[in-house]
């Protein structure tokens, strides 16, 4: 399980707020760390504790949007261009699927969980397991293709990537 | 046409042995060299000794080989007393033969002739990095003979030698290996590296008030200098930062006060070079120096430079003092060999000074890590930082004392990118630091008309948090509302025709984030999206 990020959603489904990262402090404003909330979720603590994602307008107060949860990916403002799908059971639901708006792509959880799960396999016991490449994380979020996959890194030898850099020769 | 009794000397022109033997490469001269043109300086301090000296060539046809290395032997002590090379040389012509002046200089010169390009030496004693250096570097007419390269300092600091001269990289690894220690160059060309004084006295004493005799000489014209110009603190100025800074020598500084100045050291791009040129520098200038001269002649013979001469002269403050000589300047006044010697006693040399913790503190010790290294450490005697430099020697990170004092006293984080683009974070300033961060998206209205996502951040606190850029101001009917963020899109007549704008409002004691998608006339058909953060501000 990953810490994850939060996503609002409407009734239809719609990404319409994230929220990335949420440092802790205490009342000295000494950082104490990221709140987890995949952890809190699991745990079956409510979203309202973290955060409120209401909608209004004309200024005719519209409510709070259908409901919030933790995505296991960090996809950065790609994830607007999802809705969610839940699954489990009432009291207990979480997204079980991201699909792509434009073009029905399905990001799927136990496909997540399965490349952590497998990351998780191969990492000697003891050592960090580095999941970034798989999920991302806070203001790294992984690149996402038009269609809603995830891209591939850049390839070596892209234009930009040729371009001379300060300092470093041409 | 000078007669050859001028020369050399009876025992010189007969068969019997020269008094002197003086050969260039080897080749001997003695017999054709005026003996009263010879002179030849045994330097025990760094400046390298002189050889002047001309040969009658009869013939005009004597070939003086470039460079040669010049060996003036003495028969009677049966010692090699000078050891140099030519530096130049020039003709008087007579009308048949020639007189050829010759000059040469001693072979301590070759340490400022060699260069060290590059050495990563490690922990190790200081006789192992001389011996390193003498052993790879120094070559003929330098003796690599080790007999008198002694241990002063069993464990000498780690140390990069890095395009400086072998008098240079000697003179760093003595300063790194304590006040005591010494280096010098003998007559046949051999390094010697001691502590104190090595033992070695001079033929006789001196002491003006005796008559002579007895191990005891009285020359009437000894002159004592006292130089006291001091300098006990000076700010290096290095390559870099950690290079720089001040340093001082405790001793002189509780003695005399402060004496300040300013070195400039663009070799210095560690901590340890810093305090190598400091420590050789007071070692020079940190205490008053007392130089002074007397000459004497045969038959007190056998001075030589490095030995010690006690001297007492009370119309110079001088009792029973001893100071090691550092010149012997030798001539001849009689055909036979009789000589003449101008001493000269004290003065400096290359030597290192007591140095302490660098003034205003700088990080010291230097430990090679994968290619970098990394110096200071935490919780050691210098507090003032760490610094990790790259393979190159380049600073990169400096945590710590990031200012020098008195006008910057901060303590913060220095860093260097590869383009030399340096970030710092410092004490004084404040900083701020990303809470939360988080996205957002709204449609625009079909028709005239705003429509607004909020994000409500719990436990962030009644006040608005900080933004880097704030474009709006308060408005008495929603107090604490900035706005944050406004795109517009505007017609060519200069309507707005729809817009979206980034808010922080507090709402129910916390920090709430707004997207308002606003369209003026018609939905422009697209969604508005902000990424928004929450910036708390923080001194670090």
């Amino acid at each position: 399980m990953t810490p994850g990020m939060l996503l609002a959603y409407t009734a239809a489904g719609d990404v319409v707020a994230t929220l990335d990262q949420l440092v802790q402090y205490d009342d000295d404003g000494t950082p104490l760390g990221l709140v987890d909330f995949a952890s809190h979720e699991a745990a079956g603590g409510d979203h309202t504790e973290i955060w409120r994602v209401s909608q209004d307008h004309d200024g005719v107060d519209e409510g709070t949007v259908k409901g919030s949860k933790v995505w296991p990916e960090w996809l950065g403002a790609s994830a607007h261009d999802f809705r969610v799908e839940l699954e489990g059971p009432p009291g207990a639901k979480r997204i079980g699927a991201l699909v792509h708006k434009a073009s029905g792509h399905r990001r799927e959880r136990v496909d997540v969980e399965a490349a952590i799960a497998a990351r998780r396999a191969v990492t000697p016991e003891g050592a960090p397991v580095d999941l970034r490449d798989i999920v991302g994380g806070p203001q790294r979020p992984i690149r996402i293709d038009q269609e809603g996959r995830t891209a591939p890194p850049t390839p070596p030898g892209q234009a930009h990537r040729r371009l001379p850099l300060v300092g470093r020769g041409a | 046409m000078p007669n050859a009794a001028v020369l050399f000397g009876l025992p010189l022109t007969t068969a019997g042995p020269y008094i002197y033997n003086i050969t260039i490469n080897g080749l001997e001269i003695a017999s054709k060299t005026d003996l009263f043109s010879l002179t030849f300086q045994d330097n025990g301090d760094d400046e390298p000794g002189r050889f002047t000296a001309r040969l009658w060539d009869s013939t005009g046809t004597f070939a003086v080989p470039e460079g040669g290395v010049v060996r003036v032997y003495e028969v009677a002590a049966n010692e090699q007393v000078w050891l140099g090379y030519l530096t130049r040389r020039w003709y008087d012509r007579g009308a048949i033969g020639r007189w050829i002046n010759l000059e040469a200089i001693s072979a301590s010169a070759l340490l400022d002739e060699i260069l060290v390009p590059f050495e990563v030496r490690p922990v190790e004693s200081d006789q192992a990095r001389a011996l390193y250096l003498w052993g790879k570097y120094a070559r003929p007419p330098l003796n690599p003979d080790p007999v008198f390269v002694t241990q002063t300092n069993a464990a000498l600091a780690a140390d990069t030698l890095a395009d400086m001269t072998l008098r240079s990289a000697l003179a760093q690894t003595l300063g790194l290996a304590g006040s005591t220690t010494r280096m010098g160059i003998d007559a046949l060309g051999r390094l010697h590296w001691f502590a104190g004084t090595e033992t070695n006295n001079a033929p006789f004493n001196v002491n003006v008030a005796n008559p002579p005799g007895g191990g005891n000489i009285a020359p009437n014209d000894v002159s004592v200098d006292r130089d006291g110009m001091i300098k006990n603190r000076a700010y290096i100025h290095g390559a870099n930062a950690l290079g720089s800074g001040w340093e001082q020598d405790d001793a002189s500084v509780n003695q005399y006060g402060p004496r300040e100045t300013y070195l400039d050291a663009p070799s210095s791009d560690t901590a340890l070079k810093r305090r190598s040129i400091a420590v050789l520098y007071f070692g020079r200038v940190a205490q008053p120096r007392t130089r002074g001269t007397f000459s004497t002649k045969s038959p007190n013979d056998g001075w030589r430079s490095g030995q010690n001469v006690v001297i007492t002269d009370a119309a110079n403050d001088l009792s029973a003092q001893s100071f090691r000589i550092a010149r012997v300047t030798t001539t001849f006044y009689r055909g036979d060999g009789k000589k003449r010697y101008g001493i000269e006693f004290g003065g400096v040399r290359a030597r290192s000074s007591d140095t302490v913790t660098a003034v205003y503190g700088s990080p010291t010790d230097s430990v090679p890590v994968a290619g970098g290294s990394i110096a200071g450490a935490i919780g050691g005697p210098d507090l003032s930082g760490i610094s990790v430099s790259d393979a190159l020697g380049v600073q990169r990170v400096l945590l710590g004392q990031i200012g020098t004092l008195p006008d910057n006293p901060d303590y913060g984080l220095k860093v260097l990118s590869i383009d030399g683009v340096t970030v710092v974070i410092d004490g004084s300033s404040n900083m701020f630091k990303i809470q939360a961060t988080g996205t957002q998206t709204r449609a625009f209205p079909a028709g005239a008309g705003s429509s607004t996502t909020f994000t409500t951040i719990n436990g962030t606190g009644g006040s608005p948090f900080q933004f880097v850029a704030i474009t709006g101001t308060d408005d008495s009917s929603t107090a604490n509302t900035r706005a944050i963020g406004l795109a517009q899109a505007v017609s060519n007549a200069g309507v707005v025709q729809f817009e979206a704008i980034g808010t922080n409002s507090i709402s129910g004691g916390d920090n709430r984030i707004g997207l308002t998608a606003h369209s003026a006339s018609v939905s422009p058909g697209t969604t508005a999206m902000q990424r928004w953060y929450l910036l708390k501000e923080a001194g670090i």
